[in-house]
């Protein structure tokens, strides 16, 4: 009944947020907000060293002082977890080692805060401190010092392929560019610390969790793996979620102690990470140590890319392959490569532990390959906006890891963001210290698999409707800041003819919506908008037949709009929603709809098959302006420009608003942010001034587009826009500084001095720098 | 997180102030605005058993400016209040310029010009332009007023002259020279929130019969324990026309005469190269305003 | 030392049993059911925890409860009247400067601030004025239209005579 050039009534357009009243009014509730009858307070007591065995842990001082009312170590529950329970290393407290500095050992349940944190004061921890490895190149050499018994050379996970036939076509490629980069150690940094309020209830054995996480699905399953319950039993509730970014897709130690603790008091226990735990339970970017080789032929195609990656993991499995994977499948877009080979190797290292961050896995392969591209531009004298449209994939595109590009407008990014900027007017034309800097992106949205073996479907919505509470659609979709609760209260509205701030939803609770499976890879808007959709169409269909009835008129020209449904053909015959409601519960009875999503399958068959393939690509291209004070190094933005291909924006300026964020993430990371570690393998800046987030003071103003698109494929004509925008940002700025100054960097962030020591005004360590590209490309060879 | 626990008290005259410092002496700590002392009692820097609120004191309050003698300011007055009074930004410019640099809005709010020298950090913005100015502290104990030099009172990091049993009860500012401008400015990472990476302030005077420099001070911040003066810098402006040449050997003696450290957010060179690229410019920008 | 404090917070008084080294923000959150204040950080980095005491700029996070006394409080519970939301809630609603709203009640509180000194700011005093109010959802740029956007609305509203 829609098509695509479709009237849409609220669809497409920039309605308000239907929880911003809430959240303006402070009254949007946070799960630190929360407090339960008899609710008490726990904390965790943290590891001071890198690495280390735990010899004896002490706390009966702990015990003893009034106001606690229980102290646990690891051994409560010595059951290791991970997102997808592949190689799972981390456990709710440490037992037998510590493995990073900031691991938790112990927990004490007090009446309160302050009470609980004095107890932690007295628990006395005796470490033997073993040889630490901060960094994977080092631990991957080392095999005498594992930092898990069963990972020989500290090696979490190997992973290889090989498309078409790289070295052949390298060697016959007419030029070759290659490099060393390095992605940095950043952090989601949402605002909101994770918080958990465990409630158990011993009368009906149930643990209720509420908790801020992205995937409640899989953390009800971590939850009765590691606790030993039955699923049905547990029921977790996803509060408002004050930013995530990836950061809170797995379970926390704390979700686990708090529920240990829970149900060893029979009590609820909330326990709020400070700040600095945040920090240490990390689960963010992988730092990656990458070294990629990419030819072209004279016309500058892209003939094939090698990429040799060394991802740092911290000191859990985390997210794991998955990761590894995704770097892998997220170089063979935007661009055509007929030849792609890789390897990766995740490797464990003591330190906090990385997971996933937004645009996962796709900002350390666009610092590569963007930034390649524009060497390989220079070497064969083609401009960058000219080699990216040149070999800018198109709807149609088959990859050679058998993914099918269905829709993509990236040419159109290109373009759109080449003339708005004045890209060529610019380019190797600014003075010296001035740049521009070109990037494109991409980023899939949801993937064809879920994390454990299973073809159930990713989304189901079910729709109920009556006249006592109007439409409420139920969904386990989990709303994380991005607007996802919006977005599908319109899709419902506009497929059931009503006002989107009626309809009521039921989302993110395991026990009263249906099973979604969350809110990452940019997945939630496409698949929850077919379950929606679905859902929609079966509800009208039973609605429509008895309101053909009523109104005599063929269910096939019926249509809803403005509360209305009424026939397309004969538009006299209309009835209110109300009414048409009312006259089924009457005459039928109960009126439901379900929906389901499931995704469709993809046909490749090599390692890795798994993670990559997906229905549908966002595209975006950025370019950035920039001015170097030569005698600072300070980098000043002077100009920001976006073209982003979302397919249908079902909210304009939610979309916009993704973008704008997107960026400022990417900036940071070009620019100021990075974790440190010390000598003792502790964490430097786990704290917000040190650590250094973009202020209001560091965003320059953005010029964004939305091109004109629309997927077919897509239930509204959406695709991702959410994380796409974050991996073009720092390749633009690497490639902004080389138009600038001539020195083309490697690494992140920019930080002054190293743009100074770059312009040998001040000595570095060493005598070249570790982060500028070494060595002109080779070029001109005959195919 | 919480703090460790200690008592308060409010005195409401100096008075009563001097009393409570003569009987907890160093167990207890000051407290104006709280941006560094609360963070400080929160990491266990500091350990007091007694926290002592000046707020309600009138003497810690108001900045007062009498013509050739000067400006005198409460300890207890807010940095916001520094950026936004008149007369320092028309006399001392150099200060409202740092009061503008401090972190944000909020800590601009909160915190207090007596804070941030008694704190004693070494990248504190207020202290090198008041160093520059020739400020003294008052210092009220229980043996009445003394007045100690800024450039003398700050001793290193997070370490002062004070006296267990005395309060910083106001800064006093001289006259300024005739003729003179000041200016500071600072490096850090991000454009808001930032504990610098090094700042320079300068206090330049000009001869107008022969356009030469009659006075100049310079003092750095973050790049030494303390603020740190640059008396060979400063020597090689004395008396000199104010050419290229000499500017730059002045910058060039900044950078040698700082003490920085590699640290977290910046390594030494780095801050020595910034000082006299700040110095040359700060000393441009003052001398044509002057003349 | 337990004591019994009265608070001012948004025109209503509270008692509050405290000890001297309980900070603000903890005391609204835990003790008096005044959540919308958040708490980011804990270190004044973040600006989450930004409230009005005596009309001046505050991070409850670093503010003793019982220094408060005989002051007059204002977090955003206090913005609204009688549920009808203030100008500058409704100009971030509108202008899409909400996503996550972790960091919104101290971005308001700002914001009010802001406006309250410098009621027609332009865009670069309104960067500075939230300079000190850290969001990680929208890249700020929506927040500066939603500052703008309200400057004008309380411009409108004044030009008629007050509402």
């Amino acid at each position: 009944m829609l098509e695509q050039n479709r009237d849409f009534k609220v669809i497409g357009r920039s309605v308000p947020r239907v929880n911003g009243a809430d959240k303006v009014r402070g009254k949007a509730i946070f799960t630190d907000d929360m407090f339960l009858p008899g609710m008490v307070y726990g904390r965790i007591k943290h590891a001071t060293v890198a690495h280390g065995k735990i010899k004896s842990i002490n706390f009966e001082k702990a015990l003893e002082l009034p106001g606690v009312l229980a102290v646990i170590t690891g051994t409560e529950c010595p059951k290791p977890f991970s997102i997808n329970n592949y190689k799972p290393t981390e456990l709710p407290l440490a037992v037998d080692k510590v493995v990073y500095f900031g691991e938790g050992v112990a927990a004490v349940a007090a009446k309160d805060e302050k009470t609980a944190e004095r107890a932690l004061d007295l628990i006395e921890v005796e470490y033997e401190e073993l040889p630490f490895f901060l960094d994977p190149r080092e631990a991957m050499g080392q095999d005498e010092q594992r930092i898990h018994p069963w990972a020989e050379n500290n090696l979490n996970y190997e992973g290889n392929q090989h498309f078409g036939d790289v070295d052949n076509s390298l060697e016959h490629s007419h030029a070759v560019v290659e490099n060393n980069f390095y992605s940095s150690y950043t952090n989601c940094g949402f605002l909101e610390p994770q918080s958990a309020l465990a409630d158990f209830n011993p009368g009906k054995g149930l643990l209720t969790l509420y908790t801020c996480n992205q995937l409640p699905h899989y953390l009800q399953h971590t939850l009765a793996r590691t606790l030993e319950m039955p699923m049905e039993k547990i029921r977790v509730v996803i509060p408002t979620v004050g930013g995530a970014f990836g950061g809170k897709t797995e379970a926390t130690p704390s979700m686990l102690v708090a529920s240990l603790l829970s149900r060893k008091i029979g009590r609820p226990v909330k326990i709020t990470y400070t700040r600095k735990e945040v920090f240490f339970q990390n689960k963010s970017r992988h730092p990656c140590h990458m070294l990629m080789k990419m030819g072209f032929d004279a016309k500058g195609r892209i003939t094939a890319v090698d990429f040799d990656n060394i991802l740092d993991g911290g000191a859990h499995s985390s997210w794991g392959f998955v990761v590894l994977w995704f770097v892998a499948a997220l170089t063979h877009l935007p661009y055509k490569i007929p030849n792609v080979r890789y390897r990766g190797r995740r490797i464990y290292t003591n330190k906090p532990s990385t997971g996933a961050q937004r645009c996962l896995g796709g900002v350390q392969v666009r610092i590569c390959v963007e930034s390649l591209l524009d060497q390989g531009a220079s070497a064969l004298g083609i401009s960058p906006c000219d080699i990216r449209m040149i070999n800018a994939v198109e709807s149609g595109y088959k990859t050679p890891t058998v993914v099918e590009v269905r829709h993509a407008e990236f040419k159109k990014c290109l373009q759109s963001v080449t003339a708005r900027s004045g890209f060529r007017e610019k380019y190797g034309k600014l003075p010296f210290g001035r740049g521009i800097g070109m990037a494109g992106g991409h980023y899939s949205t949801g993937g064809a698999f879920l994390l454990y073996p299973s073809y159930r479907p990713h989304s189901t919505a079910n729709i109920r409707i009556d006249n006592e509470s109007g439409v409420t659609v139920f969904i386990g979709a989990t709303n994380i800041g991005q607007g996802s609760n919006t977005v599908i209260c319109q899709m419902a509205a506009e497929m059931l003819g009503v006002d989107y701030r009626n309809v009521h939803l039921v989302c993110q609770d395991t026990m009263l919506a249906p099973m979604d499976n969350g809110t990452y890879d940019s997945r939630l808007t496409y698949g929850a908008g077919h379950a929606v959709k679905n859902a929609a169409l079966d509800v009208r269909a039973k609605l429509f037949e008895t309101t053909s009835a009523l109104l005599g008129v063929r269910k096939e020209h019926l249509e809803c709009g403005d509360g209305e449904i009424f026939s397309v053909f004969e538009p006299e015959k209309r009835v209110s929603f109300q009414k048409a409601v009312y006259q089924h519960l009457s005459s039928v009875g109960a009126l439901f709809g379900t929906g389901e999503y499931t995704p469709p399958q993809p046909k490749g068959d090599y390692e890795g098959k798994l993670i990559g393939p997906s229905p549908a690509f966002g595209f975006t291209a950025q370019v950035v302006e920039i001015e170097i004070d030569i005698d600072t190094g300070q980098i000043k933005v002077l100009g920001y420009w976006e073209a982003g291909d979302c397919g249908k924006a079902l909210n304009p300026m939610a979309v916009e608003g993704q973008v704008h964020g997107a960026i400022s993430m990417g900036l940071g990371a070009a620019l100021f942010e990075e974790m440190v570690m010390d000598s003792n393998g502790a964490m430097l800046n786990p704290n917000f001034h040190d650590y250094k987030m973009p202020t209001t003071m560091d965003m320059p103003e953005i010029d964004s587009e939305i091109v004109d698109s629309y997927d077919p494929t897509s239930a509204f004509g959406n695709k991702e826009v959410g994380e796409g925008p974050v991996g073009p940002v720092i390749p633009a700025f690497l490639n902004a500084v080389y138009d600038a100054i001539g020195v083309r960097f490697t690494e992140v962030p920019l930080k002054p001095e190293k743009i100074l020591q770059a312009l040998g005004k001040i000595k570095g360590p060493g005598d070249i720098p570790l982060y500028v590209a070494q060595g002109p490309a080779r070029c001109g060879k005959e195919e | 997180m919480g703090l460790p626990p200690f008592n308060y008290m409010a005195p409401k005259t100096s008075a009563e102030l001097v009393d409570m410092l003569a009987e907890y002496g160093d167990r207890a700590r000051v407290l104006a605005g709280g941006t560094d002392l609360i963070n400080w009692i929160a990491e266990k820097i500091v350990t007091p058993e007694v926290v002592i609120d000046l707020n309600g004191l009138k003497s810690v309050q108001g900045i007062t400016y009498q013509d050739g003698k000067g400006l005198r300011i409460g300890a207890a007055v807010k940095i916001e209040d520094i950026e936004r009074s008149e007369i320092i930004r028309a006399k001392y410019f150099s200060l409202y310029q740092a009061a503008g640099q401090i972190g944000s809005p909020q800590v601009r709010a909160m915190a207090s010009i007596g804070g941030n020298s008694c704190n004693a950090s070494p990248c504190a913005d207020t202290p090198p332009p008041l160093v520059t100015f020739g400020a003294s502290v008052s210092l009220l104990g229980p043996n009445g007023r003394r007045e100690v030099l800024l450039e003398d009172f700050i001793r290193g990091n997070r370490s002062t002259a004070i006296a267990p049993d005395e309060f910083l009860e106001s800064f006093l500012v001289p006259e300024p020279w005739p003729n003179s401008t000041s200016r500071y400015e600072t490096i850090a990472l991000r454009a808001a929130q930032e504990i610098d990476v090094a700042s320079v302030a300068v206090n330049v005077a000009m001869d107008p019969k022969n356009g030469c420099i009659a006075e100049a001070r310079i003092a750095m911040g973050a790049v030494a324990p303390k603020p740190q003066r640059a008396p060979k810098a400063e020597a090689v402006l004395l008396g000199r026309q104010p050419n290229d040449d000499v500017i730059e050997k002045a910058a060039a003696s900044c950078s040698t005469e700082c003490q920085p450290i590699d640290d977290l957010r910046a390594s030494a060179t780095y801050r020595r190269h910034v000082v006299g690229v700040l110095a040359a410019r700060l000393l441009r920008q003052a001398i044509a305003a002057v003349s | 030392m337990k004591q019994y404090i009265e608070l001012a917070i948004n025109g209503l008084s509270y008692d509050v049993v405290i000890s001297p080294e309980d900070l603000l923000i903890d005391v609204m959150r835990q003790q008096l059911g005044l959540t919308g204040t958040k708490k980011g950080c804990g270190q004044g980095d973040c600006g989450t925890c930004t409230v009005l005491i005596d009309g001046k700029r505050a991070l409850a996070c670093l503010t003793l409860a019982i220094a408060c006394q005989g002051r007059a409080i204002e977090t955003i519970e206090g913005l609204e009247d009688e549920g009808r939301l203030d100008t500058i809630q409704e100009a971030f609603v509108d202008e899409g400067a909400v996503q996550c709203g972790f960091c919104t009640p101290g971005m308001i509180m700002s914001a009010k601030a802001l406006l309250d000194e410098n009621p027609n700011p332009t865009r670069a005093e309104i960067k500075r004025g939230l300079a000190g109010n850290l969001c990680r959802c929208t890249g700020y740029i929506r927040i500066f239209d939603a500052v703008e956007e309200a400057a004008r609305r309380r411009q409108a509203q004044s030009g008629k005579g007050g509402e």
